[in-house]
């Protein structure tokens, strides 16, 4: 009898644990959709919230997981770089839906309110707290995961059990890598969470070594690398193409370094899981004193979205990134540049200020994201029509001008060809025209709310119209590019068609209601 | 019909979050120079007539006027000539009150931050000035956004449960601040659950429940009409809760 009751007391307890953690993952996932709420009112439909956030995570895991599928089909069918090809990519396009989900999740939490604070107030011991915030923590980051486990076990019927191994072992080792690297930008932010300028540029720096982790393995992945026999056997990440071609002494030397990582990487996890629960607190970087003073409103709202930008962990990773982009072109332009055998200014052109200018014409988007936070407040405040937009297109411009002043110096530098200046500083109206149609959208997008947050489905209809009015000048331009060879023609053109659109868009903006 | 010395006009105003009807054909006004005091349940319908005044919920159907503008037809001006403290107000959380504050102040255009500096000096709040709104306190953050409504002298106040956290003595402060506004001609719309501060400083009470408003008056017109000794006993009558507390009293004996 006494047996049976200790066993049905165990059972309550493992039922009601489950329970918890399905509470907290819930909470995570509401709380992370919500931290860019609307109207600064808790949505009244939790149940709506919690699936749109669920269906953002099939918005991260699906296309990573299509880039999966991309890269087995390269493997079987157009092998270019030999058997490392597969494994190397694997590595990338798992770690970034992992790193993205972590990130994604600790902005919410931290937003939201005391979870651990209340887990606290439980009658449980410490130990039990950090297992369910990690239960909980692992819980919200499911989809990404077994979205990508299903693809790579499945490629096994498609490259063979070696390349699938090879490929499961990379995923291990850059899910934990995106786990720790997760984990330490999450740490060094509640470190170093002043106002100071110096903490800022630390936190900057912390997150840049980050991302360009990622990219670099997309340069060994593109690189013709020759691997010897040693490589292939003992050098950690090289050896995957041992793993891959079945050599059983690569495959113990690469479990003898994924485990320990993996090890680390869950451990290091589950310790900023329960960080993770409690609110991100700044802190003051000196004594308090009144030395506000007034300024333009539209100074006064520039300056407000650089500091919400360098102070938050999102803001700051998406613009490190056409930084990262940067330093990567001005080394390949000078290597490239020095051997002889570089790419043409055209081409350095497309790989580099497309995606930069891309990037930035999102930027207004997450500004206008970071202040619906205080949207409610903002907007009992006398703010004209177009002030804030006026901001937002300082703000961008600034930002592409900054990273494309540096891209163009870079190509004077190797080509002596001032001529790329001119598509450089055009592309600036294309940037122009993305900020006016996100001012439209999120003006329509504030009108209609009803639950208090962004819905799924408006997200992906904004970044795919985003896309097309960036897109639809850029690819006169790339189209015009490949004709003439040169940058003149094309460049008329880009302006002509970002001026078309900046006025349809402008016209639109002032007539909305 | 509106008349020049109301500061708020409201006739027939109609909210709905879809099937729910939040204000249900609503009419008051607030005239220049007192104190109106909202008061109602939890979910009575307060917050949303206060977000329909400043135009941050659409209404359906009625009437708003505030400073005798409808606030579709220049949300810029009354904006610039009311003071808004919101019920639990969320803030740029990363920005210190220092470069908060500068915001606000650079929007409404002031000449100067001399007021600003004051109203800091007097709710004691220097020491918090570099600290980031997401770092304060409940009760500090009420004094950043009290601090950001008063700082432009608004011809109206606005204000949702605006004593929430805040200590006694900035209570205090605030109150006396709120009495000289009206004796210069200001007006003041504030919902409160408090009956003793209602009760010491409105003018006139409207009390609304569902949506609807179930009494109005000055204080001494509602004791007489509703039988009541103090305001809490003309809620509680007028929202038909005085039975329904007793049973549940009653229930937990």
């Amino acid at each position: 009898m006494q047996n049976d009751d200790l066993i049905t007391g165990s059972e309550e307890q493992t039922k009601s644990r489950a329970k918890l953690v399905e509470y907290v993952t819930r909470e995570l996932l509401y709380q992370g959709y919500v931290a860019s709420r609307l109207t600064g009112v808790t949505p009244a439909n939790m149940r709506r919230a919690i699936s749109s956030s669920t269906r953002s995570k099939y918005f991260i895991a699906i296309p990573f997981a299509f880039l999966l599928v991309l890269l087995i089909a390269e493997a079987k069918f157009l092998p270019l770089n030999g058997d490392l090809t597969y494994p190397v990519g694997v590595l990338i396009w798992t770690f970034m839906p992992s790193f993205i989900s972590v990130m994604q999740i600790s902005y919410g939490a931290s937003a939201g309110p005391q979870i651990r604070d209340t887990l606290l107030t439980l009658p449980m011991d410490d130990w039990d707290i950090r297992r369910i915030a990690t239960a909980a923590f692992a819980s919200s980051l499911r989809i990404p995961l077994i979205v990508s486990v299903a693809v790579l076990l499945s490629a096994g019927l498609v490259l063979g059990p070696w390349l699938m191994i090879s490929g499961i072992l990379a995923a291990i080792f850059s899910t934990s890598l995106a786990l720790i690297a997760s984990s330490a930008i999450v740490r060094v932010y509640r470190r170093l969470g002043t106002t100071s300028r110096i903490s800022t540029v630390v936190r900057i720096v912390t997150i840049i070594p980050i991302l360009m982790f990622s990219l670099l393995l997309g340069y060994i992945q593109s690189s013709k690398v020759n691997i010897s026999g040693y490589q292939a056997t003992y050098i950690p990440i090289m050896n995957l193409d041992g793993v891959a071609a079945g050599h059983l002494v690569s495959l113990f030397v690469a479990l003898s370094y994924t485990i320990p990582v993996a090890l680390i990487g869950y451990l290091i996890f589950r310790r900023t899981s329960l960080l993770l629960l409690s609110p991100l607190n700044y802190f003051s970087s000196k004594v308090g004193r009144f030395r506000a003073v007034v300024r333009t409103p539209t100074v006064a709202l520039i300056l407000s979205d650089f500091r919400q930008m360098l102070r938050s962990p999102r803001l700051v990773g998406f613009i490190t990134v056409p930084f990262i982009y940067v330093i990567i072109t001005i080394f390949t332009a000078f290597v490239s540049g020095r051997s002889g055998t570089g790419e043409s200014p055209q081409a350095l052109f497309l790989t580099s200020i497309l995606p930069v200018g891309a990037i930035s014409s999102f930027l207004a988007y997450v500004l206008y994201l970071t202040e619906l936070r205080g949207l409610s407040y903002f907007m009992t405040l006398p703010l004209g029509r177009f002030t804030n937009v006026e901001s937002k297109l300082i703000v961008s411009v600034l930002f592409y001008g900054a990273s494309g002043a540096l891209l163009s110096a870079a190509f004077i530098g190797v080509t002596g060809q001032f001529s790329i200046l001119l598509p450089v500083a055009t592309f600036a109206l294309t940037v122009s025209a993305c900020v006016l149609y996100t001012a439209l959208y999120f003006h329509y997008t504030v009108k209609s709310m009803a639950l208090g947050v962004l819905g799924f489905i408006n997200t992906v209809v904004y970044t795919i119209i985003n896309l097309i009015v960036f897109g639809l000048p850029a690819s006169i331009y790339i189209a015009l590019m490949l004709i003439y060879g040169n940058f003149v023609y094309p460049t008329i053109f880009l302006a002509a068609a970002s001026i078309v659109e900046i006025l349809i868009l402008s016209f639109l903006l002032m007539r909305a209601e | 019909m509106a008349s020049s010395d109301e500061a708020i006009h409201v006739e027939d105003l109609v909210v709905r979050y879809g099937a729910k009807v939040a204000v249900n054909h609503l009419s008051f006004s607030v005239r220049k120079g007192t104190i109106y005091g909202l008061l109602g349940p939890n979910g009575a319908g307060k917050t949303s007539t206060i977000r329909a005044l400043i135009g941050l919920t659409e209404r359906e159907s009625g009437k708003v006027l505030v400073l005798s503008k409808d606030i579709d037809s220049d949300p810029v001006w009354i904006k610039s000539r009311i003071g808004v403290v919101p019920e639990n107000p969320v803030l740029f959380d990363s920005l210190t009150p220092n470069e908060f504050l500068e915001l606000v102040a650079s929007l409404r255009r002031l000449p100067d931050m001399k007021k600003t500096k004051s109203l800091v000096t007097a709710f004691e709040f220097d020491e918090f000035m570099d600290t980031p709104i997401a770092s304060l306190s409940m009760g500090n953050r009420q004094k950043v956004t009290v601090i950001a409504a008063l700082m432009h002298d608004p011809e109206l106040l606005i204000l949702d449960e605006p004593f929430n956290g805040l200590d006694v003595r900035s209570v205090r402060i605030f109150k006396d601040l709120l009495v000289r506004h009206t004796s210069s001609g200001g007006a003041v719309l504030f919902s409160t659950h408090i009956m003793d501060v209602a009760e010491r400083m409105c003018n006139e009470v409207g009390i609304i429940d569902q949506g609807v408003k179930v009494a109005e008056g000055t204080m001494n017109q509602l004791k007489e009409s509703i039988h009541g000794s103090t305001l809490e006993e003309v809620f509680l009558k007028a929202t038909n809760m005085e039975k329904e507390i007793d049973d549940v009293l009653k229930a937990l004996e």
